[in-house]
């Protein structure tokens, strides 16, 4: 015990007469400078939305105008679409698709190691994602 | 120079206030370079290492919980950001074995390093530190510099607290030995 004492306050007092290592002397303004550059980075890559806020209100007054004129008109379906011609959907129905459809042995095997890698990969990036936030 | 807590300086830095991280990094930027200077043994590669530190910390301060310390958190990523470019860099490692040691041993590697001039006393001391291997240098610069619990130092080199204990234990051996080696040849020089 007691030599474990001596050599623990002896290996204590080497390490602190060592003491620690010093960066240059411009380390602190260099960091915040990465760090500056940083923060531009990530205001450019600020996505913005496909549609805008705007956008959204035209699209909902636009669909919700439509729904309410149409339950209050005297507006028939039949009447409008009796002056379409739908008689070219029945020949949809002449083609049996599922009967039809062959896929070769190769397509299949290729189409399922496909499935599988991608699977692979989006496990593989969302582990790595979930490391790096860790950190 | 700053007396206020760490939460105080993370805080205000995650409110907009970026000066404030410059605080912390004035704090600890001697502890995170000596890490990773003895890991890496590179200054330059050192500085650079630190200094991406720094910034990853920065940028994922949102997602510092608070759960340990600061300094355990940033010291941890330090570690492991030093190991991973000896990693990438594929650089090998040969730890030196303990001798056998004795508890004389103590008593004259004391003496031995007496007489040498501090400047001399230093670059000894560091390359004894540096024949230990990655993670007992880590380890003892933590527990004995920095006097960082047992506790926290697991949770840096993802150790049991235990496995700490025994390895400072052996460390401290390794050490002694590795001066005592390195002194009395440097000492049958000088007589």
């Amino acid at each position: 015990m007691k030599t474990e004492n001596n050599i623990g306050g002896f290996t204590k007092s080497i390490i602190k007469e060592v003491g620690l290592e010093s960066p240059s002397a411009d380390f602190v303004s260099n960091v915040m400078k990465a760090i500056d550059v940083e923060n531009k980075k990530v205001v450019s890559l600020n996505y913005q939305p496909l549609i805008s806020n705007l956008g959204w209100f035209v699209i909902i007054i636009l669909l919700m105008g439509m729904s309410i004129f149409i339950s209050l008109s005297n507006f028939q379906s039949s009447e409008i679409f009796s002056i379409l011609d739908s008689s070219y959907l029945n020949k949809f129905n002449e083609i049996d698709f599922i009967n039809n459809l062959n896929f070769s042995t190769t397509f299949t095997f290729s189409v399922l190691l496909f499935a599988v890698f991608m699977i692979l990969q989006i496990m593989y990036i969302k582990y790595f994602y979930k490391i790096n936030q860790s950190l | 120079m700053n007396a206020k807590p760490d939460e105080y300086y993370i805080n205000e830095t995650l409110n907009g206030n970026v000066n404030a991280y410059a605080f912390l990094v004035e704090k600890y930027k001697h502890m995170v370079f000596t890490l990773s200077l003895r890991i890496v043994k590179n200054r330059e590669e050192a500085e650079e290492i630190s200094q991406d530190v720094f910034v990853k910390t920065y940028t994922n301060l949102k997602s510092f919980k608070g759960d340990s310390k600061f300094s355990t958190w940033i010291y941890k990523i330090a570690y492991y950001a030093s190991l991973d470019v000896l990693k990438k860099q594929k650089r090998t490692i040969y730890p030196e074995n303990i001798d056998i040691f004795n508890e004389s041993d103590v008593e004259s590697v004391s003496h031995g390093l007496n007489f040498l001039e501090l400047q001399d006393r230093k670059k000894i001391i560091n390359t004894a530190l540096l024949k230990l291997s990655e993670e007992e240098r880590t380890i003892v610069t933590l527990f004995y510099y920095e006097e960082v619990s047992v506790k926290e130092i697991s949770k840096i080199v993802n150790l049991s607290a235990n496995n700490v204990k025994i390895k400072l234990y052996r460390v401290r051996k390794k050490l002694v030995s590795i001066l005592k080696n390195v002194i009395e040849p440097n000492t049958i020089k000088l007589l």
